[in-house]
């Protein structure tokens, strides 16, 4: 399967990565590879095959309705880059 | 160029009429539960900033989603009362995007295998004629989906502050069909929306509070044309006022639009309650690929027989049962009915009142009159109406035998039992001397001396002119100081004067 470059720019961006003009030629290579091998699939019949969306066959893992807190405010942001103990900041998003 | 375009006010009814609205709805509701859809963190309104936020929502390495069954339960009970087929076997997808209000990079929600399927709501609204209109408008589906968080951007000048409270709570999201016609059927069926999840304990149904959230979808088209017209999204309503308002106003622009020779663009555009006027967001739009996948950490839902009848078990009684109810048991008219479905708290004071007391007609007026009147004065809820069943029945009663008169029990009585919820009708009659007077001894002696003293009008009354009656009887209402039963006096005086 051919992938053009505006396509690889395109998934680039959906995943917020940058991909410079040198590193093109070399994920365009890999991604076709992926593809293509991918592409064997084609070669079965799946009519009538239900999507296989989970493998373990594992059904209804629920739980009741039941609220626990278990990170206090300061646990919770701690890790944040930047906050001022009430919220958590980034860069603005709207003017 | 600006002189000749169409503004959205000039356009005349005349133009209106060349058009045909089409509107559809995406309505969310958050779900009553208490944790989050996928993890324990509490889910409730106003709390403090990032108090009701953990791992999970954190979107923290090593964590795992957990479905909560009540949110699932919540979800089938809403498409079981609008008739949905329920999906036995659901599944949940990611949708994918970047915003800072999603710490995972996307969304937990339903794509392929929505939990309902089909069904719609009834609504009413007012026809050309004043009669009542019904008509169903249809769901495409129900989807379970988690909500985001809030991003405050007025809060500091160079960043945007984050409140994860709400990441991660529940939602129902309902889409409807391209059903609706007009700004008025639009507020009815957000109205009996709201009404049902009230009635089904789902969703507390508080616009202002943005636990009902919807987005409208609206085009216009030529009368006759088959083809939809290009589709404008419309956000930022409030209240199902400013729907409405919202509903009408983008109407009449894509008229305008369309009668100057423009193009609709499919756009987004904020309703702004101030202005009335819906805005462009004015932002690059680009077709959104949000990469739908199943969402490999939840396994797949499988609802059992037996897990069905136990959520249909539970299902409270719907409006529309209700109303018909109403008429046919009790027996009162279609439309004390609708206005006492209206919220379930008052439906059911009805039909505890209707256990107390046989005069259905009466309670169901003492209702929409008095009681109807003190929670608009008062701003409050029947939930907290202070006088029982009971009480109020007793009341009833009391006017109903010809104890007390109409009068005294509505603007006596009834505004003392209110005061003090405590008392019981009747002994609050007894000892403010409110008892009509019923000894039909006493009443004959007045009406003897009243007929005694009017002997000319006696005289012309017997000769026909039978319109002096409500003298005779005000002359014996006056004398027994107001206290006499009217009835009993009506029928004492027709006896003499026979």
């Amino acid at each position: 399967m051919k992938i053009d470059r505006e396509t690889l720019q395109k998934i680039a961006h959906l995943a917020r990565l940058e991909v410079k003009p040198e590193e093109e030629e070399a994920l365009l290579a890999s991604m076709e590879n992926v593809l293509t091998w991918m592409e064997q699939l084609n070669e079965l019949d799946t009519q009538g095959v239900e999507p296989l969306t989970h493998v373990t066959g594992e059904v209804n893992n629920w739980r009741e309705d039941s609220g626990l807190n278990r990170l206090t405010r300061e646990q919770a942001l701690a890790n944040a880059p930047s906050q001022d103990g009430t919220y958590i900041k980034v860069p603005k998003v709207i003017e | 160029m600006i002189s000749t375009t169409l503004q959205p006010a000039e356009v005349t009814d005349e133009l209106l009429n060349k058009y045909e609205t089409v509107i559809g709805l995406e309505v969310h509701c958050q779900l009553l539960t208490d944790s989050k859809l996928f993890t324990t963190d509490i889910n409730r309104f106003g709390a403090e900033p990032n108090t009701n936020i953990g791992a999970l929502t954190l979107a923290l390495p090593g964590t795992l989603p957990k479905l909560n069954k009540k949110a699932l339960e919540f979800a089938v009970r809403m498409g079981l009362a609008c008739g949905c087929t329920i999906t036995r076997r659901t599944i949940f997808d990611r949708k994918n995007y970047f915003y800072p209000d999603l710490p995972k990079g996307y969304q937990i929600s339903q794509d392929k295998a929505p939990i309902c399927q089909g069904g719609g709501i009834l609504i009413t609204t007012k026809g050309s004629d004043g009669k009542p209109v019904e008509k169903t408008i249809r769901f495409h589906h129900i989807h379970l989906e988690e909500d985001a968080g809030k991003s405050v951007h007025d809060g500091n000048d160079t960043a945007t502050l984050l409140d994860y409270n709400r990441a991660g709570t529940p939602l129902i999201e309902m889409v409807s069909e391209p059903d609706l016609r007009s700004a008025e059927e639009t507020g009815a069926y957000v109205t009996a929306i709201r009404q049902l999840v009230r009635y089904l304990d789902v969703c507390d149904g508080n616009m202002e509070e943005g636990s009902l959230r919807c987005d409208v979808n609206i085009s216009i088209r030529p009368w006759g044309q088959e083809e939809f017209g290009t589709k404008v999204e419309i956000k930022n309503m409030n209240s199902i006022r400013n729907i409405m308002r919202a509903v009408e106003y983008e109407w009449r622009r894509q008229v305008a639009l369309a009668e100057s020779g423009g193009t609709i663009t499919q756009e987004t555009r904020m309703f702004d309650a101030d202005s009335g006027q819906t805005y462009g967001m004015r932002v690059k739009e680009t077709m959104n690929d949000y990469r739908y996948f199943p969402d490999p950490d939840l396994c797949p839902v499988e609802l059992s027989d037996e897990w069905m009848e136990e959520v249909k078990a539970k299902m409270p009684a719907l409006p529309n049962e209700l109303r018909e109810k109403f008429v046919n048991q009790y027996g009162i008219p279609a439309y004390d009915a609708a206005q006492l479905t209206d919220t379930k708290e008052m439906a059911a004071y009805f039909e505890e009142l209707c256990s107390h007391t046989a005069h259905y007609k009466t309670a169901s007026n003492w209702l929409m009159g008095p009681v109807k009147s003190y929670l608009n004065e008062t701003g409050e809820d029947m939930e907290a109406f202070p006088l029982k069943a009971v009480v109020l029945a007793g009341l009833i009663e009391l006017v109903e035998t010809g104890v007390i008169s109409h009068s005294t029990a509505t603007q006596k009585a009834f505004p003392a039992l209110l005061e003090n919820a405590e008392q019981s009708p009747r002994e609050l009659a007894e000892a403010n001397n409110w008892l009509q007077n019923r000894n039909t001894g006493e009443l004959e002696t007045l009406v003897d001396e009243v007929l005694a003293a009017m002997p000319d009008k006696v005289t012309a009354y017997r000769k026909g002119k039978k319109g002096l009656l409500g003298l005779f009887v005000g002359e014996v209402m006056k004398k027994s100081r107001g206290t006499a039963d009217p009835k009993l006096v009506n029928e004492l005086l027709a006896e003499k004067l026979k």
